[in-house]
């Protein structure tokens, strides 16, 4: 569930996933941990909520290519 | 009536000063405060962060003003496909959006389409920050600065983050603008150094008794601030635990 919400609000800012495979799916677990651990990280250097947001969805769109 | 005339003529210059027309551009470049490239190097960060900060560093602002209003905006860049989603978001991060204040309004109002996906705007109150002026000055682009410090705090989940932000700015062009949401001073700011990245005036034209028009943005949607932080809050909090 938790997931599923997470994507959805990356979906809102970049992408769209009406039509995902099970190797996309695959790519959606390994980059669900790589945006968490930006998520993680930003906080850390002081940025706000905001701009956290922005480095997930960076992060995640360069992660699924 | 002695008291009358002396400050009715003490004051008038300074109410020409305040009521003269001006209005002007100013292009500002961007660099990485030395603070926050260290942070990264000693916390071995996701290399995305690197990557924003080489983008910043290319990166060039254009802070259109007149008396009344400005609006804040990066210069255009063609981006490839694939450097788009982090160029992007890179320009949100380093710059906060393009912003439109208008003094008359008191109101900011900050664009944020992408991050919603559709063409939305956040108003706001503008900025109250207490600003301390400093003695200590410096030539910007031909005009003498005066420095003026305060501090921003960041809240994010992980605790309270203070940053001392530092702005310089110009009495000589009398508009209280400048880069992002800062503004207030009784000057342009030609340099500030917020939280991460430092925008300084590579660039400066200034029209004297001349008022530009600074066009508001066509703005489709407009939410109120505290309605977007609660919404920002909720993307932030679904990995909180």
């Amino acid at each position: 569930m938790k997931k599923v919400l997470f994507i959805r609000a990356l979906a809102l800012g970049l992408m769209s996933f009406s039509t995902a495979s099970d190797k996309t799916i695959v790519a959606v677990d390994d980059c669900f941990d790589v945006a968490t651990n930006v998520m993680h990280q930003s906080q850390n250097a002081g940025h706000t909520e905001e701009e956290t947001t922005w480095y997930m969805q960076a992060a995640y769109a360069l992660c699924m290519g | 009536m002695r008291v009358f005339k002396f400050i009715f003529f003490i004051f008038l210059p300074l109410n020409l000063v305040v009521s003269q027309n001006i209005s002007g551009r100013v292009t500002y470049g961007v660099s990485v405060n030395k603070e926050y490239e260290k942070h990264l190097e000693d916390n071995k960060t996701n290399s995305i962060f690197q990557d924003v900060n080489a983008i910043a560093e290319n990166s060039h602002f254009i802070l259109e003003f007149n008396n009344n209003a400005s609006y804040f905006f990066e210069e255009e860049v063609l981006l490839s496909d694939h450097t788009s989603s982090l160029s992007n978001a890179s320009r949100k991060i380093i710059g906060g959006g393009n912003i439109y204040t208008n003094l008359k309004e008191e109101s900011i109002y900050i664009d944020k389409s992408n991050l919603y996906g559709e063409k939305i705007f956040i108003k706001r109150s503008i900025d109250s920050l207490l600003w301390k002026i400093t003695n200590s000055t410096k030539t910007i682009s031909g005009y003498k600065c005066y420095k003026a410090v305060t501090i921003k705090t960041v809240k994010n989940p992980k605790g309270n983050f203070d940053f001392e932000i530092e702005a310089w700015f110009s009495p000589v062009i009398p508009v209280k603008f400048g880069p992002k949401h800062y503004s207030n001073l009784p000057g342009l700011i030609l340099e500030l150094k917020d939280s991460h990245y430092t925008f300084t005036t590579e660039a400066i034209k200034v029209l004297n008794n001349k008022q530009i028009k600074i066009n508001r943005p066509a703005m489709k949607k407009i939410i109120n601030d505290s309605i977007h932080r609660m919404n920002t809050s909720k993307m932030i909090n679904v990995l909180k635990n």
